[in-house]
């Protein structure tokens, strides 16, 4: 479900008309209408779609679009109509009513096929590039991700986002992403409207999405609206699947080192559906199936279950029950255990009051946890967690075709359980650290509106309040960080409460039918922060939250945008410029150590950021060639005391260059393929300066921090799918990727170290990951 | 908690092998900016042992002519009982105390006076804690089994951190961290470390059977613990170690009991 209105701009609406259309309508309220309604699904999935424009072809004046559970509604005096629907990737239709009473006309799309590509479901107005007031966002059909080459056979989001302008990928393989100069952890993802806090599987190599379940997926890289918060720097909402509610399907697809399969299908036809996925890794049997020596007593696997019910209680009602479980496991046998892994559960209600006014209402559970063990000699088990209970409350008011309303309130209360360790030896002993408890609070209210048929903005304010919470104790802290004093506070009570405004503001100025200006500006806040020493992240690492030390990072950033369309919208072009300023930002002391104690706050250093660049982007989007080429050029920096000292300073995910060019080509029918290519400058990163001996050993001399530069990267992926059979009832297809097709040593580390056969010398090291992962999987439907 | 943090290390590298990825590793030429030498002091006063110090300096990352000692260097040491010395410098650059010794629970002071500059610092000895026994501990999915110390923690907050050297047929790979455990949640336990010996060298793995492996245990104070933990994590943390001498030098002054024991390794 996408949250945006989206009226059709195709075509001219003049301010005059617009409101002599309002007063048309308010005024024939009181004369006798009907209302007709209805949901536009199409034909053959059934998935609803949303932001369809419906022109009444009597009345050239009055229109909708279907709202974000693509549902519509007009009321009109009596009398014969047409309704129309010219929208693209879909074959025209018209319906005739004869409205006498208020009705139901549900409408149905076919598909419609240019050229011998598969026409994308899309929400977005044809033109959205140039009209959609909405600056920094990046909306991918999973349609289009599974087009891209993959690596091992797995098609994932998160990699396909990687490749946009002002995305970059944390490393290589990395799930991880930095969006305009920000970490890994200023990215807020949403799976169903929940956030995980872990969204990588195997160190990384997968995420934890799914894509046979999943819908679509929108970036907001920055000016997000008001309906989002609670992290710097951008937002990821990742939207599972509705199931068929009028057809059983199963889908699924067979890899070299995973397979998944998905069911959908009715409960009740037509009012209920399920669906469900699930996927799993099997590498490590493989491994061992082929006779690898190491693999022997060693396991190594992932998980993930998937699952979406949706009922129509009613034509007002809508009930949805969505969940996750995602689990990562490692074993080495008699020696160390390992998982982890995110589960959430999420029921929401939609209810439509009228044709103006929709609610959501949504209620969550949302764990993440890992666990440790290792047996040798002593055992030494545990692990941490988070616990999350959400509540979000939502409504959509739509006065007028023109504007639509957002009001809400989310709520969320964090349990951090930074670690409860058990060690045996002959006795026992445990250690049980502080849990933290918080509330994140966030009220807020935004409005989209067409000003005049040049302009279009969306503004909006969000109030957020951080409440620190007992029970727990909380520590007053020195100029040097050292524990000064501490005060136990009890269950519920609050310790401090950070509120802060957050204005938003993004607007679309059009110059003219394919070309606009964009400009925008927010301020967002983050309270929850995760604490590592790698850029990627690690399942191990810790989060917390904002205390009466840690202050909440904000950031205020303003991009400045042009659009333009080509072609009649066949090719999309913009360039976006943006300048992020950050406060509270956080870094470590040297050698900080956050695993086993309680105050970690001692161990952590404040300062501030700031973040620039500029962004280009040019879309083929229809044809039998489409791709697209994005190139950024950007720079992130901190300044921080007890840093460099205190100068301006490279954060980690500084880079200055960054280049994705991607292509597909559908040959035949039977036969397409897909081409990627990257670059980007390397990683802002700490060398040695020197080095000394201890005990008879080399040791590195560090003079600065992330002084110097990983090498460049850059990388070709190839990828072909060969379609086997296509029948209504079931088709199938064989996926061939190369990943890494030229072989390219990538820098994945580098070392500084005593040379391995000349023990007088020392000498810097290069580990690279992937050269060639060539890979096959069979997909199947039916 | 440390060992937790490596062994998701030593799990980590388990599964690089484990998934065939072809991770490769080249020798590779990095420039790096050169910088003005810092001191380096390393100050030893071990149980019934003569005190020595070492001072150098660091150097340029691709010099490879050895790391000298420097000369000149007014080094003096003194403890809480009374007896004060200044070392004089030997043959092997070393300066070595000519009478003082280490002795159980006595505080020792080092003063250090380099071009000008003084440099200090103080460690005290904790009590002795023998090693109870030494065994060899093979992991299933490992070539060669890790040499695992047991000793028991005496109650009490005297003694609290130790440190293990381990000799293999009478030398120090190269590539063995600095080990150094922690019985800070531990207190009064009998405990069993396992000295992960882990080796950068694909080709030949740093233990065979039949070798003679030695390890030499240390109590060390916090100050010197702090130093050899954080020396251990260098690779992780990518910063220098922390040091418990004032003035701006690196290095450590660690006043230790020491035990040693040996076994051949089988398994």
């Amino acid at each position: 479900m996408k949250l945006y209105f989206r009226p059709s701009l195709s075509r001219t609406w003049v301010m005059p008309l617009w409101l002599f259309w309002f007063f048309l309508l308010t005024g024939s309220s009181f004369a006798q209408t009907y209302k007709v309604s209805g949901v536009v699904t199409e034909a053959k999935t059934k998935e609803t779609l949303v932001g369809v424009p419906i022109q009444i072809k009597e009345r050239s004046a009055n229109g909708v679009s279907s709202d974000e559970t693509g549902k519509y509604s007009i009321s009109l005096p009596k009398g014969e109509y047409t309704l129309s629907v010219d929208y693209m990737g879909f074959e025209k239709k018209q319906v005739k009513i004869s409205l006498t009473k208020d009705m139901v006309q549900d409408i149905e799309l076919t598909q419609t096929t240019i050229g011998l590509s598969e026409v994308v479901v899309s929400a977005e107005r044809p033109d959205a590039n140039v009209s959609a007031p909405q600056t920094g966002i990046q909306r991918m059909e999973i349609q289009q991700i599974n087009k891209l080459p993959v690596l091992l056979g797995e098609r994932d989001i998160i990699k396909a986002i990687q490749l946009m302008p002002g995305v970059q990928g944390a490393g290589e393989g990395s799930s991880g992403f930095f969006v305009r100069g920000g970490s890994v952890d200023q990215n807020l993802i949403l799976l169903d409207n929940v956030s995980l806090y872990n969204a990588s599987h195997l160190m990384g190599f997968f995420s934890t999405f799914n894509s046979a379940v999943l819908r679509d997926v929108t970036l907001y890289k920055g000016a997000m609206p008001a309906q989002y918060g609670e992290r710097l720097a951008s937002i990821l909402d990742v939207q599972q699947r509705n199931g068929d509610n009028q057809k059983y399907h199963v889908e699924g697809g067979i890899g070299l080192i995973s397979s998944n399969v998905s069911a959908e299908g009715p409960i009740q036809k037509g009012k209920s559906s399920f669906m469900i996925g699930a996927r799993r890794t099997y590498a490590d049997a493989i491994a061992r199936l082929s006779g690898v020596e190491d693999a022997k007593n060693a396991y190594l696997y992932f998980y993930d279950l998937n699952m979406k019910l949706n009922f129509a209680l009613s034509d007002k009602d809508q009930l949805t029950l969505s969940g996750y479980l995602g689990k990562d496991k490692m074993v080495l046998k008699d020696a160390a255990e390992m998982n982890w892994g995110n589960k959430f559960l999420t029921l929401g209600w939609n209810h439509t009051y009228n044709n103006k006014w929709l609610s959501r209402t949504s209620l969550s559970y949302n764990q993440y946890d890992y666990f440790a063990q290792m047996e040798m000699g002593m055992d030494l088990k545990g692990g941490s967690d988070i616990t999350d209970i959400g509540f979000k409350h939502e409504f959509l008011f739509q006065p007028t075709k023109n504007s639509q309303w957002r009001f809400g309130l989310h709520s969320t209360h964090h349990d951090l359980a930074p670690g409860d360790f058990e060690m045996n030896s002959e006795q026992q002993n445990s250690v049980n650290l502080h849990h933290r408890y918080s509330l994140e609070n966030g009220l807020y209210a935004s409005n989209q509106i067409k000003l005049n048929d040049r302009l279009e903005v969306i503004y909006g304010l969000r109030l957020s309040a951080f409440m620190a919470l007992g029970k727990g104790e909380y520590y007053t802290l020195d100029a040097d960080n050292n524990v000064l004093d501490s005060t136990w506070y009890n269950a519920g009570k609050i310790v401090k409460t950070y509120w802060n405004l957050e204005p938003r503001l993004s607007a679309a100025y059009k110059l003219n039918k394919v070309s606009s200006l964009k400009a925008a500006y927010a301020r967002t806040v983050q309270n929850m922060h995760l604490l590592t020493y790698s850029a990627q992240g690690t399942p191990f690492d810790r989060w917390t939250s904002s205390s009466n030390n840690v202050k909440p990072q904000i950031a205020d950033q303003v991009s400045l945008g042009y659009f333009r369309n080509f072609a009649d919208n066949m090719f999309e072009f913009s360039v976006e410029a943006y300048y992020k300023d950050m406060k509270n930002q956080i870094d470590f002391k040297d050698n900080a150590d956050f695993m086993g104690y309680d105050v970690v706050e001692s161990e952590l250093l404040y300062g501030k950021g700031r973040a620039y660049g500029i962004e280009f982007f040019l879309k083929k989007n229809t044809g039998r060639f489409t791709g697209w080429i994005g190139y950024t050029l950007a720079k992130s920096e901190k300044k921080i005391d007890g840093i460099n000292e205190g100068r301006w300073y490279n954060a980690f995910q500084d880079r200055r260059h960054d280049f994705s060019i991607v292509g597909m080509y559908e040959l035949n029918q039977k036969w397409s393929f897909s081409a990627a290519w990257v670059y980007y400058t390397g990683n802002a990163i700490t060398y040695p300066s020197g080095k000394y001996q201890i005990n008879g050993k080399d040791v590195m001399y560090y003079a600065e921090r992330n002084g110097y530069r990983m090498p460049a990267y850059h990388r070709l992926d190839l990828g072909a799918t060969c379609q086997l059979k296509k029948t209504a009832k079931f088709q199938s297809e064989l996926v061939f990727g190369l990943y890494n097709a030229y072989g390219r040593e990538n820098a994945y580390m580098i070392e500084f170290r005593t040379n391995t056969k000349n023990p007088e010398k020392t000498t810097a090291y290069q580990y690279s990951l992937f050269t060639f992962v060539p890979s096959v999987s069979w997909n199947f439907k039916f | 908690m440390n060992k937790s943090i490596n062994i998701y290390k030593l799990i980590f590298s388990g599964i690089v092998v484990m998934l065939l990825f072809s991770s490769c590793e080249k020798e590779i030429d990095v420039d790096l900016r050169s910088v003005p030498p810092k001191v380096v002091i390393e100050g030893i006063v071990k149980l019934d042992s003569l005190a020595r110090v070492r001072v150098s300096e660091t150097k340029d990352f691709s010099d490879n002519s050895g790391y000298p000692a420097l000369k000149d260097a007014v080094v003096k040491i003194w403890d809480d009982a009374g007896n004060s010395e200044t070392l004089v410098q030997d043959a092997t650059g070393w300066y070595v105390a000519d009478v003082l010794k280490g002795a159980a629970g006595r505080t020792y002071n080092l003063s250090v006076t380099y071009d000008g500059t003084e440099y200090t610092s103080t460690s005290a000895m904790p009590p002795f804690v023998p090693i109870d026994s030494l065994t060899m501990y093979k992991i299933l999915v490992m070539d060669y089994a890790l040499p695992m110390v047991h000793y028991t923690d005496p109650v009490g907050k005297a003694n609290e951190y130790y440190r293990a050297m381990v000799f293999i047929n009478g030398k120090q790979h190269p590539d063995v961290h600095e080990l150094a455990f922690s019985a800070e949640f531990m207190d009064g336990s009998p405990m069993h470390e396992i000295l992960p010996i882990f080796t950068n060298d694909e080709d030949v793995d740093p233990i065979y059977p039949d070798d003679e492996i030695e390890v030499e245990f240390q109590c060390i104070d916090k100050g010197a613990y702090e130093f050899f933990k954080t020396l251990g994590d260098i690779g992780n943390s990518l910063a220098n170690p922390t040091t418990n001498i004032k003035g701006g030098a690196l290095g450590y002054f660690s006043a230790c009991t020491s035990d040693r024991m040996k076994i051949i390794a089988k398994w």
